[in-house]
């Protein structure tokens, strides 16, 4: 079902939390809705959970108004980051909970309870009670409870922050596959940049109240359109520069060449820390020499600080670098973007 | 035969060494440490209220001596009496005096538990500045003695009050008259004194609801009430019950209130204990086995109160 957010503005009092946002999620999308604490993202979801009143502005689901429904009378469920589940009840009937508010009749919650205790595979747990389930678990139960309903939204607010990291990547998966097989419309909420990345089909970057990009998890990561966002998705290096002759940028490093000329006298080149070429190519035309000011062994790669300004990039060279050693590395015209914000 | 080998030790052995504050100990020593500091309160209890309880029910098997005092002859006229057999035939008094002791103490409670839910949801969502303030006016009334607050309200429902003129008013009361001795006087004095035991569990409850949970219910289609019932009700069920116990209890043993507020007609256990335990013009053996009688009663009462709500109490 999709879903039209439509200049949807919010203050808590003097705070801002969403400023005239807009946005369409489509039939079937797994979107998420991704920025640091306080960008608005949680009330975002709220409001379209009927939990939160927008101060103005409007939400449609498949085209019906749906910005004065309460929260209770819309097909959307959420998934609570702190899952929520009713300690008094057993596991059985926090995933029936739905249903029996609805009066749905018990001869048919029965199968669907179990169906939805398999599809989460918490099979023959479910006469226990939440505290005795680990936080993966209770995962699932917020899971399943949502679930059952048959959302037409399925709404998830930051549903792994309370994981260990292990755990966290393989219910990022599940929950992919989950949604391939039961189709229907995600949104989830995350300040995790790599959950965001795994789990959508796109990515909605927040910051300030404000959407500020929008993409599929490539275009957001590959082609950021501001600083904000190359340096809340992974890691970037900024370069300031200057607007120099012939598609020219002067910079600290010297003149280089960007993807693109500078339109404007100012600007910020990005470049990222795996793009950054070492051992340096012939072919390649900034070049950039320096010092290795730290160099951090991880396993699989090397990541490198270069004096004197301090130029982050990872290596997987054969020849592990040394602090101290003199080098020289490759910043391609390909991946040398331009920002203006 | 081969020898059986030993069976390893289980967890809860006595003599399992375990960690304990960062000092070695073992559950045997914990256990003693234990007893040793519980055990002025255990002596306290067994010389104040165990020892006096077996006396009390050594008692209620004695005999009145003309005097009014105790005389040690075993009899069981006192528990017969209490049942309503006396020197004329059997009268329903006592029945009727102990039916009204539990309805006037149920009443009062849940009258209490009704005024009480909704005040401890106001004082729990107040500001944290002006919280306190509340909970101060709430206990307030405790700085001052129970008799001298019970007879405030002679002068409340004296026949000048504004009280008592309104209920003359609407015709609710004669003109003139005082709203005392009265069961309504009873009752108003005993919600006044009991009201705060029920107040303060609840209050400590509500303080610490997961919010979460009435979002997590609207989210699930529950109605208001739906979501009251499902998401507020079962995280408060556990203060419900320490607030009924401390309710409950004080008022099946009140005689105080109902002395000063009902009247000498309207009698309760606790004012039928209370005369007859009088040395002199009263029976003190048939007061001890009627005390007996009330703290069985009130046993019962709560013992089938918990098992009502000891299903739900586990739960919070």
């Amino acid at each position: 079902m999709s879903i039209n957010v439509i200049a949807v503005h919010k203050t808590y009092g003097t705070t801002l939390a969403l400023s005239n946002v807009d946005l369409i999620v489509k039939p079937g999308e797994f979107i998420t809705l991704l920025g640091p604490s306080g960008c608005g993202k949680t009330t975002l979801l709220r409001i379209i959970a009927g939990l939160e009143r927008p101060d103005s502005g409007y939400i449609h689901l498949d085209g019906k108004d749906i910005t004065h429904d309460k929260a209770n009378q819309r097909p959307i469920n959420t998934v609570f980051q702190s899952y929520a589940l009713f300690p008094h009840l057993n596991i059985r009937d926090n995933i029936a909970f739905g249903l029996r508010s609805r009066r749905v009749p018990e001869a048919e919650i029965g199968p669907r309870v179990d169906q939805a205790v398999s599809l989460v595979r918490l099979d023959g747990m479910t006469d226990r009670r939440t505290h005795q389930l680990s936080g993966g678990q209770q995962q699932r139960v917020a899971l399943a409870r949502a679930l059952i309903n048959e959302p037409k939204v399925l709404l998830l607010d930051e549903p792994m922050s309370a994981l260990d990291a292990n755990l966290r990547v393989a219910l990022q998966i599940e929950l992919r596959a989950l949604h391939r097989r039961l189709g229907g419309t995600f949104i989830l909420v995350t300040h995790d940049q790599d959950e965001a990345l795994t789990v959508s089909d796109r990515v909605i970057v927040m910051n300030k109240g404000r959407i500020i990009q929008q993409g599929t998890p490539s275009e957001v990561y590959q082609r950021p359109t501001s600083r904000f966002v190359a340096s809340f998705l992974g890691h970037a290096n900024f370069i300031d520069a200057k607007r120099g002759s012939s598609g020219m940028a002067e910079t600290a490093y010297g003149p280089l060449r960007p993807q693109e000329p500078l339109s404007e006298e100012n600007a910020t080149l990005c470049i990222r820390p795996e793009e950054v070429l070492y051992p340096i190519p012939q072919t390649c035309t900034n070049r950039v020499s320096g010092t290795v000011r730290e160099a951090i062994y991880r396993g699989d790669h090397q990541e490198i600080w270069l004096d004197p300004q301090g130029l982050r990039f990872t290596t997987s060279g054969c020849t592990p670098l040394k602090i101290g050693d003199h080098i020289e590395v490759g910043l391609p015209t390909d991946n040398l973007r331009v920002l203006y914000a | 035969m081969p020898e059986p080998t030993p069976t390893p030790l289980p967890a809860s052995c006595p003599d399992t060494p375990l960690v304990w504050r960062g000092g070695l100990s073992t559950p045997r020593k914990l256990r003693r440490i234990g007893s040793l500091l519980g055990a002025p309160a255990f002596m306290w209890l067994g010389l104040f209220f165990i020892l006096p309880g077996l006396l009390l029910l050594a008692i209620a098997f004695a005999t009145r001596s003309p005097t009014g005092g105790i005389e040690w002859t075993f009899t069981l006229d006192n528990f017969r009496r209490l049942v309503g057999y006396g020197s004329f035939g059997w009268s329903p008094a006592n029945g009727q005096i102990i039916l009204r002791s539990v309805t006037i103490a149920a009443a009062t409670t849940v009258i209490c538990m009704i005024l009480a839910y909704p005040l401890a949801f106001f004082i729990a969502c107040r500001p944290a500045s002006s919280r306190m303030l509340w909970l101060i006016v709430l206990t307030v009334p405790f700085w001052t003695n129970l008799i001298v607050r019970t007879y405030a309200w002679l002068i409340m429902l004296g026949p000048e009050s504004p009280i008592t003129r309104l209920a003359a008013m609407v015709g609710l009361a004669e003109p003139g008259a005082a709203l005392y001795p009265s069961t309504t006087a009873t009752m108003l004095g005993m919600i006044t004194a009991f009201l705060p035991f029920m107040v303060m569990p609840i209050y400590s409850s509500v303080e610490k609801i997961n919010w979460n949970l009435l979002e997590a219910a609207q989210d699930l289609y529950c109605s208001r009430w739906g979501t009251f019932r499902h998401a507020i009700l079962p995280q408060t069920y556990s203060a419900l019950f320490v607030g009924v116990i401390l309710t409950f209890i004080p008022a099946m043993g009140t005689f105080l209130i109902s002395d000063i507020l009902g009247g000498a007609r309207f009698m309760l256990i606790g004012n039928l204990i209370q005369t007859q335990f009088t040395f002199g013009s009263g029976n003190p053996p048939y007061a001890a086995a009627l005390a007996f009688v009330l703290i069985l009663l009130t046993l019962i009462i709560i013992a089938l109160f918990s098992r009502l709500g000891g299903k739900r109490e586990e739960l919070v």
